[in-house]
């Protein structure tokens, strides 16, 4: 009866109805696991897995797979069944012959064939999905895409428990109090505006200045409580069966609990470390600014730059301290102004940008004031604040007027002046006018270095005056430069290469008859630079300005100045140069002689004789004595005993007494004081060292790690000589005699 | 003429002689009328080579050869089987005895004329038992690992504790950590597959006590191979009283003074300021002034650090008053030599001088750090010791006066170490002059050890020099060690401890007093290859000197009678077919 067609479509049926379900669960699943990645909950991913499939199953509606709908699916897909299959779910009282005829036709086609007409649901599709869900959940929690953390504050991590160990194991009885709730509070300073943080976890790392508060529960009640901290005992005040202590931060260190239950037993915790953080100074950033900017007069005097301010927890407040010079040397004056930024600053934030423009002529700055400023920036810790400062930025308005050249202090009156340069000047242009000379048209290369000829000339002149001779031609010709230069414009557009020529020539003329001149008028136009200096101008030798030597020398000098005139007449500029060079070497030495050198003089005493040493009167020359002690204190002696100690118990067997422990919590003590600089190290140590000097039981692995730690906490010793022992004997003795002997 | 031993069956030699002469005879008598001239000698030689050959089987003749006699080999730990196959080839005979500790083996020692030794050697406190026997010590191969080593038992604070040694055989990659006993690494070295290579490992010293150190060794994995002990001892630092004595006073006093006093020294200093008015500074000492240098002022002092003006203007007096403090009481002296006196030979300093030109130098220590050096160097003597070398030669030298010594150094300005920040070498630069020269602590008692790792209730022999008249050496239970004073030395005593547990053990000279020989008894499997290296070495020692071919005696063996039945088979059958054949 099983077999009957009737049967076998009952059971596609189910099948297809049990697939439905299958593949919704299946999704559902999957969905169920990315929601479980996401929030982590099995609770939250069951309810989802519930909900996802209750929807599914009634998306896939699969109480809608009717008998009927079976058979139409079968005639559809079986063509042998020649759109019969309804005929089996009818009974056979209600069938004809024919169709009885037919229906057994049918039904045994359809049991042949039944295994190849699968139910239109494609459980492989949903294991597919179901594998990308999972894939994709794992990823999701692997990768952490929701940045969480994946500890609860909801209960105590285990390691977070604060663990008390008997001091003394003996007195142990069955019912140790334990720790039912453990919490730690750390309260900001109000301007940082950070919430207050609870945790379970005894290990403080906070901003110095926060406040901390601990309250522990225990699960019974115990005598008292206590808080040591860096060898002070604080106990914990008791409010209705919580225990509480608060303090605030100003300082690193470590501490532990310490409680005392009700028969009498003292329990000790691990030790916890206190890490403070500091408040960051603000940082200032200035962008767009050179550390000198240089103004000329008629220059936009306008400094304009932007300032970035980082600060941790906020800047309260930024402004720049502006300091503007006027004068020089002693009579400078300082003028300090602060200056705000052009915005109003935002207060409290933690990054800031701020743009400032100064305007140098508001500053009431004149030509060769200098400004200094920096900026300083207030953070918002309380009650002293962070300040820093940026570094200093210079602004300068150029003074044109001043004199930059500065003979020798030693020099009563300013001997020398501006166009002494010009030689070297002179260099400079000869150099660009050659290097020129491919772009520039055959008349502008003679014109220029005619030019630099006559220039050549104009200084060779002004050097004579020094000379004392030729002091005439000096004023003639400087007569000669203002008379001649816009005949020279005049001149040029018609015949510029003919003027050359002739100015050359009626220069020489014109010095030749100057030179009668000269001779016949000596007096008349003395009235060059010098002139207030010459003490007999009528008589050229014997001008007292220079030295013999000095004389010669610009001599030397002005003939080296006549060929390089020559040959930049000639238009060759090249050939002058050598004479230009020498020229200048001259002037230089001539300059340099000016200076004057004074010899430092010492006392050199006179040779004392031999038989006159050491009889000087010594009276009041004493004996001195100096007594001292130079402490040598071992800073860790503490821990030096304690290893020697350690290592002595360890040999012997001993036990640890009472003494031991008073050394080892000295050495604790110690110990600290490197374990603050260095917590991460030696943290162990202490808390290893801090249970020896407590307890009364340790065992030798925990004893050797003390010691292991705390040598390797120990500084070096620096080297230092010692007593050498030896034993002496009568064979060596006689030996070093003998060897003495036939040395 | 004609020896017994030829035959085994001498006395039958005769009768059996003329029975095979008449034998023979009768053979050439009945051969003679054969027609054949050549065939009758021929038969005549064959019946004879017949005839003698049954001679021979009657008679037995012997051969005589070298036999080894009574020959055994002892059988110790590790010893080679290829080498033992080898022996009994060899030697027939050869009888093997295995060897346990401890154990009386005299009587079957007594039975062996000679005896081999294979493995790693005989225990060195059954060598008793080989006495005047011939032993010929074959050995075994050297063990892989650590075969030697050599390291400091016991330190003061402030220097090291170091460890060289030899590996053999290691893998490559290995590293030897010496670890503390909290298995904290200290220094480590990483060794290559050699045949044998030394390591150096070393640790700063920061507490006195009696530590235990641990040499591991670990695979390239960090896989802890082997681990062995390390026992040493720090102690603490004696202080020592040292007088500077300038002309004038100079830098390198000042800052030789600093360094001194802040290392915990008394020092006294006495700078000259002019005719009889010094400058007195006591660090870390009472007020002690030393006018002048007379025997009862220097009593006290362990180092004189005087410079070459001082010495050049010492009055006769105290130069004497010096000269027997360092001969009689061992009062160091280091002079702060001078550049003026390096022309004249000082018969005070009784060290020379040459000049060499070379101002710089660099020290073999610190070969990084050019030295300031007078230009001169020390002319080679034969009772000067060196303590500080440079490639160019001894710079700082020191010559014996009976018990104390006299040093003095070429370099010049060594403060200036110090300002330029080389504090460490400038440290170690005088560490060293001032712990070589100063006086030596005498002690009462100075023991000498041989074994750096004994054994639980093995030996463990110690040397003792003393000046107690009758010293008596107990073990930290109370129970007495006996000793033997040795004949020439009368200060030197020997004896055996049977250390009763693992760890620390102590000997003590006379319960009350507070010289002790503290030593440290490993388990029995620590440092095997160093001790299997060590035992073969000291058994190769021991048996060298006994060492003789294995006696060798003449043996005679009869000829096998095979050879001669065959001969005689042979001809007879020859002297037999003949006549059938060609008849």
């Amino acid at each position: 009866m099983r077999d009957s067609g009737e049967h076998i479509v009952i059971r596609l049926k189910k099948r297809w109805q049990v697939l439905l379900c299958a593949q919704a669960a299946l999704y559902a699943l999957g969905m169920a696991l990315v929601v479980l990645a996401i929030s982590e909950s099995a609770l939250i991913a069951f309810c989802c897995f519930t909900v996802f499939s209750a929807v599914l199953f009634l998306f896939k509606k699969p109480w809608q797979i009717t008998l009927n709908k079976i058979s139409n699916f079968l005639d559809e897909k079986l063509g042998s069944m020649e759109n019969s299959t309804s005929l089996l779910l009818v009974p056979k009282a209600e069938l004809s012959n024919l169709a009885l005829l037919q229906r057994y036709k049918v039904e045994e086609r359809l049991k042949s064939q039944i295994d190849q007409v699968p139910p239109k649901v494609s459980l492989k599709k949903s294991f597919l999905l179901l594998l990308v869900f999972a894939i994709s959940a794992f990823l999701l929690y692997y990768l952490n895409v929701f940045g969480k953390t994946h500890t609860t504050n909801a209960t105590i991590a285990d390691k977070e428990v604060i663990v008390f160990q008997a001091v003394d194991s003996t007195e142990v009885i069955n019912t140790t109090p334990s720790i039912e709730r453990q919490k730690l509070n750390i309260r900001y300073p109000a301007y940082t505006n950070l919430s207050p943080k609870t945790s379970s976890n005894m290990n403080i790392k906070a901003l110095e200045g926060s406040q901390i508060f601990w309250s522990i529960d225990f699960d019974r009640p115990v005598d008292s409580v206590f808080m040591d901290r860096d060898t002070q005992s604080y106990p914990l005040k008791r409010n209705s069966g919580t225990y509480l202590h608060s303090t605030k931060l100003t300082q690193a260190g470590f501490y532990n609990f310490k409680f005392k239950a009700l028969d009498g037993a003292y329990y000790v915790s691990d030790l916890y470390a206190i890490e403070l953080v500091k408040d960051a100074v603000p940082e200032i950033e200035v962008q767009q600014l050179k550390q000198f900017s240089t103004f000329d007069l008629n220059d936009d005097k306008k400094l304009k730059f932007s300032v970035l301010i980082t600060d941790d927890y906020g800047i309260s407040d930024a402004y720049i301290i502006a300091t503007v010079t006027k004068g020089e040397g002693e009579s400078v004056k300082f003028r300090e102004e602060r200056l705000a930024f052009e915005r109003d600053l935002n207060a409290g934030s933690k990054k800031l940008s701020l743009t400032k423009t100064i305007d140098l002529e508001a500053l009431k700055m004149e030509a060769g004031d200098e400004l200094y400023f920096y900026i300083e920036a207030l953070d918002v810790k309380q009650p002293n604040s962070n300040r820093t400062r940026s570094e200093t930025f210079f602004a300068v308005i150029r003074d044109t007027v001043s004199n930059t050249f500065g003979v020798e202090g030693t020099m009563g009156a300013d001997l020398m002046p501006d166009y002494f340069r010009s030689q070297r000047q002179l260099i400079i242009d000869t150099e660009k006018l050659i290097a020129s000379k491919n772009q520039l048209s055959v008349k502008e290369f003679n014109f220029t270095s005619n030019a630099l000829g006559y220039d050549q000339k104009a200084l060779r002149l002004k050097y004579g005056e020094f000379m004392g001779d030729e002091a005439d031609s000096g004023i003639q010709v400087t007569e000669e430069v203002e008379v001649e230069e816009p005949s020279e414009e005049e001149q040029e557009e018609e015949d510029p290469l003919k003027k050359y020529t002739h100015d050359h020539d009626g220069d020489t003329e014109h010095n030749a008859v100057d030179h009668d001149h000269d001779e016949e008028e000596p007096a008349e136009g003395d009235e060059g630079p010098l002139s207030t200096y010459l003490h007999n101008h009528d008589d050229p030798e014997a001008a007292t300005l220079f030295s013999q030597s000095l004389k010669s020398k610009l001599r030397q000098a002005m003939a080296e100045m006549w060929d390089a005139e020559l040959h930049l007449r000639l238009y060759t500029p090249e050939n002058s140069l050598p004479y230009q060079f020498r020229a200048l070497k001259l002037i230089q030495e001539i300059k340099n002689s000016a200076r004057i050198y004074v010899h430092r003089i010492g006392f050199d005493p006179p040779p004392i004789k031999e038989d006159k040493r050491l009889t000087g009167e010594i009276d009041a020359v004493k004996t001195s004595e100096k007594v001292d002690v130079i402490s040598n204190e071992d800073a860790f002696e503490a821990m030096r005993k304690a290893v020697t100690r350690i290592a002595e118990i360890y040999a012997n067997g001993s036990a640890i007494t009472d003494n031991d422990r008073t050394l080892f919590k000295a050495a604790g003590n110690e110990l600290a004081v490197l374990a603050i600089e260095k917590p991460g190290s030696h943290l162990n140590t202490l808390q290893s060292l801090k249970w020896l000097s407590e307890k009364k039981q340790s065992s030798w692995r925990q004893l050797l790690e003390v010691q292991s730690g705390l040598l390797n906490a120990l500084p070096e010793l620096a080297i230092n000589p010692n007593r050498r022992i030896l034993f002496e004997n009568e064979i060596n003795t006689l030996m070093l005699k003998e060897l003495e002997i036939n040395d | 003429m004609i020896d017994a031993n030829l035959f085994q069956n001498f006395k039958m030699f005769w009768p059996v002689v003329f029975i095979a002469l008449a034998l023979w005879l009768l053979f050439v008598w009945k051969e003679r009328n054969t027609a054949a001239k050549k065939r009758f000698y021929l038969h005549s030689l064959i019946s004879l080579i017949t005839v003698v050959s049954l001679a021979m089987l009657a008679l037995k003749p012997l051969s005589t050869g070298m036999v080894h006699t009574n020959v055994g080999v002892l059988l110790t730990d590790r010893f080679s089987q290829n080498r033992l196959d080898s022996l009994k080839k060899k030697i027939k005979g050869i009888k093997p005895v295995y060897y346990k500790k401890n154990l009386p083996i005299s009587e079957v020692l007594d039975s062996l004329g000679s005896l081999f030794v294979l493995g790693n050697g005989v225990e060195p406190f059954d060598f008793w038992q080989f006495e005047n026997r011939t032993v010929n010590y074959l050995g075994a191969d050297v063990p892989d690992g650590i075969v030697e080593l050599k390291y400091t038992k016991e330190n003061v604070l402030g220097q090291n504790l170091e460890i060289k040694g030899s590996y053999r055989h290691a893998q490559a990659s290995t590293r030897l950590v010496l670890q503390n006993a909290a298995g904290r690494g200290l220094d480590s070295v990483e060794l290559e597959a050699k045949e044998l290579q030394n390591f150096e490992l070393a640790t700063a010293v920061k507490a006195k006590g009696k530590f235990v150190f641990e040499l591991v060794e670990k695979d390239s994995l960090g896989k802890i191979r082997s681990s062995e002990p390390v026992p040493f001892k720090a102690v603490s630092n004696a202080y020592l009283k040292i007088l500077l004595v300038n002309a004038f006073p100079t830098f390198e006093t000042k800052y030789l003074k600093n360094y001194l006093a802040e290392m915990g020294h008394e020092v006294v200093v006495r700078s000259q300021l002019t005719r009889n008015r010094y400058k007195f500074e006591y660090l870390n000492t009472n007020r002690i002034p030393v006018y002048r240098l007379g025997e009862n002022e220097l009593e006290s002092f362990d180092l004189l650090v005087l410079d070459g003006n001082s010495l050049k203007s010492l009055s006769e007096s105290s130069w004497e008053a010096i000269d027997k403090a360092v001969r009689t009481k061992g009062l160091g002296i280091f002079i702060e030599w001078e550049s003026a006196l390096f022309t004249r030979r000082s018969e005070r300093l009784g060290l020379a001088f040459e000049r060499d030109a070379v101002s710089k130098v660099t020290w073999n220590e610190f070969p990084n750090v050019a030295l300031e050096k007078f230009p001169y160097r020390f002319v080679e003597s034969n009772n000067s010791e060196v303590i500080h070398r440079s490639s160019g030669g001894p710079i700082v030298v020191y010559k014996r006066k009976e018990r104390g010594r006299i040093g003095t150094s070429l370099l010049q300005s060594t403060y200036q170490l110090l300002l330029d920040g080389k504090t460490e070498v400038y440290r170690r630069y005088w560490t060293d002059i001032v712990d070589e020269l100063s006086k030596k602590e005498e002690l009462i008692a100075a023991w000498q050890r041989y074994e750096n790792f004994p054994l639980k209730q093995h030996p463990f022999e110690f040397e003792l020099r003393t000046r107690v008249k009758r010293p008596h050496v107990y073990t930290a239970t109370g129970s007495a060690v006996a000793l033997r004073q040795s004949i020439d030395m009368p200060s030197l005593w020997s004896g055996t401890a049977y250390p009763a547990h693992q760890g620390w053990n102590e000997l003590r000279l006379d319960k009350a007093l507070p010289e002790v020989l503290d030593y440290y008894v490993v388990d029995s499997l620590a440092w095997q290859p160093l001790r299997a290296h060590s035992l073969q070495k000291a058994n190769r020692r021991y048996f060298a000197a006994a060492t003789h071919e294995p006696q060798k005696t003449i043996v005679s063996t009869p000829i096998k009678p095979f050879w001669f039945f065959l001969l005689a088979l042979m001809g007879l059958s020859y002297l037999w077919l003949y006549p059938k054949f060609f008849r």
